[in-house]
């Protein structure tokens, strides 16, 4: 099962991707509530009844007649990780971690699968990070990693997007990892059953169609059971949290000179069984809204 | 039969004619047993039973467990509500002047509708008369006092509106709740969300406490309980349940001063403002 979040005539609630339509769960399962995280703390019989409701044929709308929002608006958390395929380890030059470097994206960086990325006023660092994102389905803690596959709903696409500057001048990654729009994320959550293997899809990263990424999860450093494991340790996971597990090579910072994005790059990851998300760079508005 | 099967029927109580009456919705009318109508719009609600107390349970939705990093508990714990705090639909919820956080909790309130004594979880759906969206509100203000009863906290006057009226042959326990605050949605949580779920809550309490017809048992809340302002339209709605909406007004401030004095100190922020006050708790 594909689950969206989507706006259509002012409403924003969320689907079940059938196609080219997605059955409004608003309409189909009145019952089940209308927002993402609520609706994966309803546990397996809400998933339920949503995979029954999307069999009908009624409460359908053409995909084209909506906008597809991120399909988790304002997660609870955006854990995500530094350094965590093998091949990226080695285009930095940097010592595999032995534990895995953990680092917040602020959920108000998220924006929508085909959302405008901005280009900072105050930097020209900008980077793409494609990455593979868990998305946790329970409220959970102390998760030993062969118990993983329970808390986790299924998986999404992230862009890391990286303002290099603001990252490497101090010695936490928040600044850098965190602006506005700087978190894409979708275009749907595909559930933990249709996809099987978590680590055996392949990822790409395309700047202006040129291939800029080309890995596969089976490279991941630590795996999304021992992210779990390990995360949870620390601090409850919640419905909606998005564990963004790191970037393959070729990010534009390693190259020699440095591609940066500039306005008008449209980047677009896609990654097998997940869809693709595809995003534009514009330089960030005048009108955003500031004191 | 099994409160959660069978065709929706839904009772309302309101005052006509100087008298209280059942009623059904119809549309946009309410028909009285003798056949006569009433626009529902100008009803003058009552609460729809006629309880001989109102029992509640502490934290009961996980979201919420969460948002105050409460332990997890092996067993529920409750609290009281005095019968004096039963209001109705489109009844005014008061604030008494001089105090700030009138804070919402929207739930689901089960109606007794046979006495229960000693009766298992399954047998449990077979003595209600039904449910009803309910707001357990609370004036957090008296938090500081009366040694976790909550007994003023959540036992002024009026503070526990159920209604419109009591539906049964919903399976609840496939619902959702929302609370909505001027129109928005500022709580959502299904109901397959309660730690324990209401017939747990049901057998816990009737091993030693008989539960009479019209009695009231308050299920929890979910995340996101706030305080409400002076002017402000707050509506429970339980899907196949109805939506219950009332308004915030104030009152003067007691005559006497005597007794406890509201107070605004860490303990009453930490419940009122829920996880915006603990997010900014200094470490």
């Amino acid at each position: 099962m594909k689950l969206v979040t989507f706006t259509q005539g002012g409403a924003t609630r969320i689907g079940v991707l059938a196609g080219d339509a997605i059955v409004d769960l608003a309409v189909a399962a009145p019952q089940l509530p209308r927002e993402m995280c609520a609706f994966l703390a309803a546990g397996a019989e809400a998933l339920a009844a949503a995979k029954q409701a999307a069999s009908s044929s009624s409460a359908r709308v053409a995909l084209k007649d909506v906008k597809l929002e991120a399909p988790i608006l304002r997660p609870p958390k955006i854990l995500a990780v530094g350094l965590n395929y093998k091949d990226h380890i080695a285009e930095t030059g940097s010592k595999t971690p032995e534990v895995p470097m953990i680092f917040n994206k602020q959920s108000t960086a998220v924006t929508s699968p085909h959302g405008d990325i901005h280009l900072p006023r105050a930097s020209e660092q900008l980077d793409y990070e494609g990455e593979f994102a868990v998305v946790i389905g329970r409220y959970c803690r102390h998760v030993p990693k062969n118990r993983a596959r329970e808390v986790i709903v299924g998986y999404t696409i992230a862009n890391d997007v990286s303002v290099r500057d603001w990252q490497r001048r101090v010695p936490t990654f928040t600044m850098g990892k965190s602006w506005d729009t700087h978190c894409p994320l979708g275009p749907y959550i595909t559930t933990a059953d249709e996809v099987g293997d978590p680590h055996a899809l392949d990822l790409k990263t395309w700047v202006n169609g040129e291939l800029r990424q080309s890995s596969n999860t089976s490279q991941l450093l630590f795996n999304c059971f021992d992210l779990v494991e390990h995360l949870s340790t620390a601090f409850t996971l919640e419905p909606g949290d998005i564990i963004s597990t790191g970037t393959p090579s070729g990010v534009a910072a390693a190259m020699k000179p440095p591609k940066w994005l500039k306005a008008g790059d449209v980047v677009k990851v896609a990654i097998e069984k997940l869809g693709e998300i595809e995003n534009r760079v514009i330089a960030e508005p005048e009108n955003t809204p500031r004191i | 039969m099994s409160v959660l099967e069978g065709p929706r029927e839904e009772w309302r109580r309101i005052l006509h004619e100087g008298q209280p009456k059942w009623v059904k919705p119809d549309r946009d009318r309410l028909i009285l047993g003798d056949g006569r109508e009433v626009a529902e719009a100008e009803a003058t609600y009552l609460p729809p039973c006629e309880p001989s107390k109102i029992l509640c349970i502490h934290l009961n939705y996980e979201s919420r467990r969460v948002e105050f990093r409460a332990p997890q508990q092996e067993t529920p714990t409750y609290f009281q509500k005095p019968i004096t705090a039963l209001n109705s639909h489109r009844g005014s919820l008061i604030r008494p002047s001089g105090t700030k956080y009138l804070n919402y909790e929207g739930e689901v309130a089960v109606i007794i509708g046979k006495p229960m004594r000693n009766v298992a979880r399954e047998d449990t759906w077979n003595y209600l008369a039904g449910f009803a969206p309910g707001n357990d509100v609370g004036n957090q203000d008296f938090r500081d006092t009366d040694a976790g009863s909550m007994l003023r906290v959540k036992g002024m006057d009026g503070f526990c509106p159920i209604g419109p009226g009591i539906v049964s042959g919903v399976d609840i326990r496939k619902a959702t709740l929302r609370t909505y605050l001027n129109g928005k949605v500022v709580q959502e949580g299904a109901i397959s969300e309660m730690i324990f779920p209401i017939d747990y809550i049901l057998a816990d309490l009737c091993r030693f406490i008989t539960l009479l017809p019209g009695d009231v048992i308050m299920s929890g809340t979910p995340k996101n309980s706030r305080p409400m302002n002076v002017g402000d339209l707050v509506e429970v709605e339980v899907t196949g349940l109805g939506r219950l909406s009332n308004r915030v007004a104030e009152a003067p401030a007691p005559q006497h001063k005597v007794g406890h004095q509201p107070t605004d100190t860490d303990a009453v922020r930490r419940v009122a403002l829920g996880s915006d006050w603990v997010r900014s708790e200094p470490r």
